[in-house]
């Protein structure tokens, strides 16, 4: 029991008028009409219900091993290969994404970063520069200005070395906990001639074992940066963060700067194979190909556009991008070229690695295909519409399931692409 | 249903079909509506809802029952909707949304009526933070208690107040830009 008095309590507890201050601004009845508008509908629920998906047939005690199996390959991964990841892949080899406002990106499951900056994981940290708004929601160590932050829920906003919490809770590297409201940058001190030091007393706590500077011939005095307001660090793009950043980050942030004011498909894969050239080792360089090949489906013809998908997939197989790698090829090879065989290999990877509606599509795809290439070969066709059969349509845009619809029925129909 | 009960909870991780089945009808209304309230008008919402159940029936043998289901579910849902908001940025960063992103884009049939007015309040919601999003979305939209939103997003009753706080006035100023007032959202005869 506390041997605090009453009257501490009492005497600091909230009074009326500064209760009726933390007003709810939101209009209750605007609000219920909001969740009456974003409600699903009876009829989109019975759509899900209607789609339920099938759990796993033949369960086995093997499955309790596999979470084991799993967690003991992920260590192995890691311990071979320390800087990987186990959430989103990293962009390029060395795992430093440039930031964007219009590219949010999971830097490491839990941790998802805004702005415009730098994110990169060094082994049990993540790295941060910039000014970026960072969503904390598992534990982890940031580093922010070549210091410890740590957290496990907070939402916080960086300006270079500075650092200013919306929610939540961060542990400095001072060992000092910062909650919503508090800002922290690190000290600095300015010779000054002569004055007296400033006293001990008065400078911030450090963390035990901390490195400390020595004082400068002259007097010190310690003067801390107030960081910039939270409101205005992600509203007003400013020029890249402190320190110097290698030639490659900078050019990469300039180019997406330059596509963020209009580049159109065919400059802005123009502006990425410039960079390639320039920079050919940096660690942008894989992404200025993905991206590139992505771009060009919007304005290349369409026998180059695929070239240069196939390109990037044979020198990014495996990458973080791969996916759409595939879905943007198929497209071009069965929609422009009109050869299912050359989209077959694409609409293949989509249906193992996509889910819901995509993979279902390609799935389609690849039956249509396989029963317009069967010819007079009655055990393809057939093994085609039992493909088709197993496809659920109702997850299928209108136009496709039709074209399903009429192959499974018709048994003169070859599988054309709708 | 809170947590599961022991013969329930086996029942699930053993994958029996009608515990499944009452697994998904139980919870499918509340999936599609976190979908359609966190996941934005780019997002197919029926095509995420489902691809939640996926995850979730692949690791329901290794739910081991300590959080609610509905707590359980909620965590597998936020990650689904972010790698789905992940993708469809990527389409539209190289210009190919009108090609690959589910969502049709401002047609005269989706920006009138229901379709149109969910899009707005969709798009009110978007101008919030997504930690601020969760909590309106739990907190005032869903009316949820604190403590239990507290433990979906396992953050401190504290944070979910801190939260809210800061993301009920900026909510109040994304619907007054959008003109979403009480007189001018119409109902639209949802289930929850």
């Amino acid at each position: 029991m506390s041997d605090l008095p009453p009257w501490v309590r009492s005497s600091t507890e909230p009074r009326r008028d500064e209760l009726a201050r933390f007003s709810d601004p939101t209009d209750p009845e605007a609000l219920r009409r909001v969740r009456e508008a974003t409600a699903p509908s009876a009829a989109e629920v019975a759509r899900l219900l209607a789609r339920a998906p099938a759990p796993r047939r033949g369960f086995s005690p093997l499955w309790a091993g596999a979470p084991l199996l799993l967690a003991v390959s992920l260590l192995l991964v890691r311990s071979v290969l320390p800087t990987a990841t186990t959430g989103a892949p990293p962009a390029d080899p060395e795992g430093v994404h440039v930031v964007r406002v219009d590219l949010p990106w999971e830097v490491v499951p839990g941790v998802r970063v805004e702005g415009r900056g730098t994110a990169s994981v060094d082994a049990d940290r993540v790295v941060l520069d910039g000014i970026l708004r960072v969503h904390v929601w598992a534990p982890v160590t940031l580093e922010i200005g070549g210091r410890p932050f740590t957290t496990r829920d907070a939402e916080l906003h960086v300006a270079g070395d500075a650092v200013a919490v919306v929610a939540g809770a961060v542990r400095a590297p001072d060992g000092r906990f910062l909650v919503s409201g508090d800002r922290w940058a690190p000290e600095t001190t300015v010779a000054t001639a002569p004055l007296p030091a400033a006293p001990a007393s008065r400078a911030a706590p450090r963390a035990e074992g901390a490195p400390t500077r020595p004082p400068a011939p002259e007097a010190v005095v310690v003067a801390p940066v107030a960081p910039p307001a939270p409101e205005a660090a992600v509203a007003a793009p400013v020029d890249p963060p402190s320190g110097t950043p290698p030639d490659a980050v900078v050019a990469w942030a300039d180019l997406l700067d330059q596509h963020e004011a209009g580049l159109d498909g065919a400059r802005f894969a123009r502006a990425l194979d410039g960079y390639r050239a320039q920079y050919p080792h940096s660690p942008f360089a894989g992404e200025a190909v993905d991206l590139a090949a992505l771009a060009s489906v919007s304005f290349a013809p369409a026998a180059d556009a695929l070239a240069r998908l196939e390109e990037a997939l044979a020198l990014r197989a495996g990458g973080p991008r791969t996916l759409e790698l595939h879905t943007a090829a198929a497209w071009l090879a069965r929609e422009e070229r009109k050869d299912c065989a050359a989209a077959a290999p694409h609409d293949r990877f989509v249906a193992a690695n996509a889910s819901g509606r995509a993979r279902a599509t390609a799935e389609v795809f690849l039956a249509l295909c396989a029963l317009r290439e069967s010819g007079s070969d009655p055990a393809r066709a057939a093994a085609a519409r039992e493909a088709l059969r197993a496809i659920d349509t109702r997850i299928l845009d209108a136009a496709l399931a039709a074209a399903v619809e009429r192959a499974r029925t018709d048994p003169g129909h070859e599988g054309a692409t709708p | 249903m809170d947590r599961s009960e022991p013969d329930t909870l086996g029942a699930l991780r053993a994958l029996e079909p009608r515990a499944v089945d009452r697994f998904y009808r139980e919870h499918a209304p509340s999936v599609l509506g976190w979908v359609i309230r966190l996941g934005g008008h780019r997002l197919d919402a029926d095509d995420v809802a489902h691809q939640v159940f996926e995850v979730a029936l692949n690791r329901l043998p290794t739910f081991r029952g300590e959080s609610s289901e509905r707590t359980w579910l909620y965590g597998i849902t936020r990650r689904v909707v972010a790698n789905a908001r992940r993708k469809g940025a990527i389409w539209a960063f190289v210009g190919l949304e009108s090609l690959f992103a589910s969502d049709p884009g401002p047609s005269p049939e989706h920006t009138s009526g229901l379709a149109g007015q969910r899009r707005r309040v969709q798009e009110a919601l978007e101008a919030l933070p997504f930690a601020q999003r969760e909590v309106v979305v739990l907190l005032d939209i869903e009316e949820r208690p604190a403590p239990e939103v507290a433990t979906m997003l396992q953050i401190p009753v504290g944070t979910v107040y801190s939260r809210a706080h800061h993301a009920r006035r900026a909510f109040a100023d994304a619907l007054a830009r959008a003109g979403l007032t009480a007189e001018t959202v119409v109902l639209a005869g949802g289930v929850g």
